[in-house]
């Protein structure tokens, strides 16, 4: 689809058309040149809360210390920060003023994928760089778009084939929430299982609002599994993590979860998820010289007793500091020069480690971490370097096909 | 204060007076101003469904938004599958009327009360709420369209010039077919109102025996007031698609199908320039704590509706109404009827 | 089999038992409250604050729900619904309106997230199958307190006059009590039964300002299928939609267990408009 043609439609409104390009003149908001306007669009309120208030806190932290340092191309940074509610109406609204009044150059932000999808055609309609920084599904291919945050395959590859290996695992049984993200994560992991000689002897959906889980429970058993693989998300199937220990299982089956960060952990007892593993690219007790600087200035900016951060903050404070590094060496910030400036690989030594982007894919690479969880925090059990997104470089090349705004599914 | 025109022409006066408003609001506002009001028109239709079957036919439908959500669809479907917006529109519109038609046979042949009618339309938002959540297995497409669950359909072509795809509607396109749609909605239940059987559901509303005695069907009549309710309410989805160039399930959640039931109880049961009052009003204060955060939306929603429901169950528009007539009576009364008649 | 049998048992109860206060308000007042499911929401909220800061888990929820969520019914009763008997449409909407505002004051109050309270009483097991022995607890609720209530309004004084009430308040104010106590203890007992219910489930679902709404779609199609009567037709509707639902989450999957159970509640009110227990030949309670 073209973009936007206003002045297509123009000559077919006719009379009314004339009276609408006037406007665009004297609406034009002179900016201060000393200033650069970045937006960023979270849910810091409403159900997505738990995930979306540490990633705006993580994208106030970076743009802060970035003007602190100077600005960026020695232009202080304007950052508008909008609270969506959970709510997608507000995406779309703030999105659009972000667009077009605001003037954004870049916005970061997005918190599930509903949201993503809503606001990626809009920053390609209106010609606005985005970032989107939570996990995800993968498959997003778009010119426009940069994700760093992880896929399925950075989340689940490494995991799975330690816990595999290690534990000599033959058959999975999985659970997962009805909607894209569990569709699609099991999908690569019923591949990524039987490239190791294991088997998906169950994929089990469940609808965001279910609350029980006795019959998956029953059935769990019955099937006697070597390992449970929990895609469950949000509020409601948290509702597993309780009722499973409560049929007295935990230990008796090991459970791997991969939605499971400090925002879900938080909300349980510590006695009910012992021994649960999981895998992202960043837990704040990742023990480094650069971790411990950074929950220093975590704690001075959002008080020592700020709840535990997880891998969103911190690939939303990477993403920021991408961006900024590429704007940098583009030396402007067109969007076109620093989206190629991007596509040279910028990288950013953050809390977690060395995450830079992927050049076809725009997507990052970087360390993943496997976790398991003792007493209640989490234990770093295995790392690795330099994780790409595999699933995503298997269907998008941006470099061959720019033209390209998608999102493949497998 | 009514009746001082004849109803022609206040029509006349309210056509004329929206349509150099409509003109002259992009002059006047920033972009963002009138994506919002390009919303609240949107909104303002659903609203109008609403005023029409409740406060005009009598039947409290929990469902309105579930229809707004259906067209949404619908449009979105068409629109994906055909890359043409104008089939679309007439499924947005056609799709809900033949759902409403179905689901209101067996409500209304069944003679359910009204108190059963607002619970049975509330589950009905419920199951669709339920169903489209769950629609995100790969499997539930229509033609070309994923349903997607919950994280809805994205990407919806905007409104096109009939035939010509690549020419479609931007930002200020869409205020203006938005506003003016909402005005052709507005004449359209003027219209419908003044017909006979506009006559017929009043009439209906006020008592129930007393038009089946003088021989109408009721089942009859409000199974059409809701059809025609739930038409008008899918057309105000195509809108609403249209705006946010995505729909999703939210439009059949609970608090979504509050919504429309404030907009109509604030601004005025029984008129349909109250509900629109009451959208716009209503929705704009939503915006603006969202942004302060200051208070729960809920919360004052909330408290606001109860207010309404227990001191002024009339709605702004009537309670202004009645204020204006009595003081003009008691004027009148002083002057001993010098001034002329108003009839 | 047997495990099955108790889940689909566990459902029915559950079912009866987020029901039950509902039912009462409608059945012996006529008024439709539309804050059914925030009561249920209070009760869970009270027990989950009252055991996290260190009361005994029976008594937060046996006690401390109970009573705080009957209070809020007192409340709820005296300023709003008392002004507006016989217009049940207003009363509808009235309460309705209260659920929004309930619902936004608890989230301004504890934020949008969900708590929870770990499951008690450990498991069982039944032929190499392990469950969760919390299960008969809901089902031992449910049966008591149908049973007490039916001795209530059966065998007592007050139960009497409560009925007596419903049927022709004048005469019993003649008799020397006052109406308006009736109507405020009944609405007050009902949400004390609905802040209870919130509570008993609360472990299971864990406790979040919108968990109202997961609860409210399926309380009122339960009660208005029920009919006329208000304990056997809520136990036969939420026996029968109960049976419906497990069987369908079991069978096929959970996806469609819920929209089973609406449905079938639809195509129900379409063959007996007037619910389950018109269909009784007894006039039962």
């Amino acid at each position: 689809m073209p973009h936007i043609s206003r002045r297509n439609m123009m000559k077919i409104t006719g009379a009314l058309a004339t009276s609408v390009a006037a406007p665009a003149i004297i609406k034009q908001r002179a900016f201060a040149a000393d200033t650069i306007e970045v937006g960023a669009l979270h849910d810091s309120s409403g159900s997505h809360s738990i995930y979306g208030k540490e990633m705006d806190d993580a994208v106030k932290l970076a743009v802060e210390e970035i003007n602190a340092a100077g600005g960026v191309l020695g232009k202080q940074i304007n950052l508008s920060a909008f609270d969506t509610g959970s709510n997608m109406q507000n995406y779309a609204q703030f999105a659009q003023r972000l667009v077009t009044s605001q003037e954004a150059s870049v916005v970061f932000g997005g918190v599930s994928s509903a949201s993503r999808e809503v606001i990626r055609p809009i920053f390609n309609r209106f010609k606005t760089l985005y970032f989107y920084n939570t996990f995800y599904e993968g498959g997003v291919c778009d010119k426009n778009t940069f994700v760093m945050a992880e896929t399925p395959a950075q989340m689940i590859s490494p995991s799975m084939t330690q816990l595999i290996k290690s534990k000599g695992i033959k058959r999975i049984y999985t659970m997962w929430a009805d909607y894209n993200y569990g569709y699609i994560c099991s999908t690569w992991l019923e591949k990524l299982a039987q490239e190791h000689g294991a088997e998906l002897i169950e994929k089990e959906f469940f609808p965001l609002d279910v609350t029980d889980f006795s019959a998956t429970i029953t059935k769990i058993q019955d099937a006697k599994p070597d390992l449970v693989v929990s895609g469950l998300v949000g509020g409601n199937h948290i509702g597993f993590y309780r009722q499973w220990p409560a049929a007295g299982m935990l230990g008796r089956i090991p459970v791997h979860c991969t939605v499971f960060g400090p925002w879900e952990k938080n909300l349980l007892q510590a006695s009910e998820i012992e021994g649960l593993t999981t895998s992202y690219h960043y837990y704040q007790p990742i023990d480094s010289p650069a971790n411990a600087a950074f929950l220093d200035r975590w704690a001075k900016r959002f008080g020592a007793d700020h709840p535990e951060i997880g891998t969103l903050a911190v690939c939303s404070y990477n993403a920021v500091n991408i961006w900024k590094k590429a704007v940098e060496a583009a030396g402007s910030f067109d969007r076109e020069e620093v989206v190629a400036a991007l596509e040279t690989g910028i990288g950013f030594d953050g809390p977690g480690g060395h995450m830079k982007v992927h050049t076809e894919t725009h997507h990052a690479v970087m360390p993943i971490a496997l976790a398991e969880v003792r007493n209640g925090e989490f234990k770093i059990i295995d790392e690795r370097k330099d994780v790409e997104p595999d699933d995503t470089v298997a269907v998008c090349d941006l470099i061959a096909n720019p033209d390209l705004s998608t999102q493949f599914q497998p | 204060m009514i009746g001082r025109l004849s109803i022609d022409g206040q029509m006349l006066a309210v056509v004329t007076l929206s349509t150099i408003l409509l003109l002259i609001l992009p002059q006047v506002f920033e972009i963002d101003t009138i994506l919002q009001l390009t919303l609240n028109f949107s909104f303002s239709i659903l609203a109008l469904s609403l005023a029409f079957v409740w406060g005009y036919a009598g039947i409290f439908s929990f469902g309105q938004a579930a229809f707004f959500g259906i067209g949404g669809y619908a449009y979105a479907a068409t629109a994906i599958n055909l890359g043409d917006s104008t089939p679309a529109i007439v499924a947005g519109v056609l799709v809900p009327t033949l759902f409403a038609a179905l689901f209101g046979y067996f409500v209304f042949y069944a003679r359910l009360t009204k108190i059963y009618v607002a619970v049975i339309t509330l589950v009905m938002t419920l199951i669709l709420y339920k169903f489209m959540g769950q629609t995100a297995k790969p499997d539930y497409m229509i033609g070309n369209a994923r349903l997607g669950g919950y994280n809805g359909i994205p990407a919806v072509p905007p409104i096109n010039v009939p035939g010509q795809p690549h020419l479609f509607a931007g930002p200020d396109e869409m205020f203006y077919i938005a506003g003016f749609s909402l005005l052709a909605v507005y004449v359209l239940l003027r219209w419908i109102l003044g017909t006979r059987f506009g006559k017929v559901i009043i009439g209906m509303r006020e008592n129930e025996k007393r038009m089946e005695l003088l021989g109408f069907d009721t089942r009859l009549y409000k199974l059409l007031a809701f059809v025609v309710a739930a038409a008008v309410a899918g057309f105000g989805g195509v809108v609403f698609t249209n705006w946010n160039a995505f729909i999703d399930p939210h439009v059949f959640q609970l608090a979504f199908s509050a919504q429309p039931i404030i907009w109509v109880m604030i601004g005025g049961l029984g008129t349909l320039a109250g509900p629109i009052l009451g959208t716009f009003i209503l929705s704009t204060l939503s915006l603006e704590l969202g942004v302060q955060k200051a208070l729960d939306v809920n919360l004052l929603l909330g408290a606001i509706f109860t207010f309404f429901v227990l001191l002024v169950p009339q709605g702004i528009i009537p309670t202004v109404r009645n204020l204006l007539e009595n003081r003009e009576a008691a004027a009148s009364n002083k002057t001993d009827g010098t001034t002329e008649s108003r009839g | 089999m047997v495990i099955a049998g108790i889940q689909i048992l566990n459902t029915v109860a559950g079912l009866a038992l987020i029901s039950l206060g509902l039912a009462i308000i409608f059945g012996m007042m006529r008024v439709m409250n539309f804050a059914h499911g925030e009561l249920l929401m209070l009760g869970a909220y009270s027990v989950q604050l009252a055991h996290s800061s260190g009361l005994n888990i029976w008594i937060s929820m046996f006690v401390v729900a109970p009573l705080f969520v009957g209070l809020v019914g007192v409340v709820i009763e005296l300023l709003v619904v008392r002004r507006l008997y016989g217009r049940m449409m207003d009363t509808l909407l009235a309460t309705w309106g209260l659920s929004l505002f309930i619902t936004g004051l608890i989230t301004m109050i504890f934020g949008n997230m969900t708590r929870g309270i770990s499951t008690p009483l450990g498991s069982f097991e039944i032929g190499g199958i392990r469950e969760s022995s919390y299960k008969f607890l809901i089902i031992g609720v449910t049966i008591v307190l149908f049973a007490a209530i039916y001795f209530v309004l059966r065998r007592t004084r007050v139960g009497m006059i409560a009925r007596a009430t419903m049927d022709n308040p004048s005469q019993v104010a003649a008799l020397g009590v006052n109406p308006g106590y009736v109507y405020t203890a009944t609405f007050a007992v009902g949400a004390a039964l609905s802040g209870l219910a919130g509570a008993v489930l609360a472990p299971l679902t864990g406790v979040l300002p919108t968990m109202g709404a997961a609860y409210i779609g399926k309380a009122f199609i339960t009660v208005i299928c029920g009919g006329e009567a208000i304990l056997a037709g809520t136990a036969s509707a939420a026996f029968l939609f109960g049976t419906i639902n497990q069987v369908t989450t079991i069978t096929l999957n959970p996806e469609f267990g819920e929209v089973a159970l609406l449905i079938g509640a639809l195509l129900m009110l379409r063959l007996l408009p007037a619910g389950l227990s018109s269909s009784f030949r007894r006039k039962l309670l």
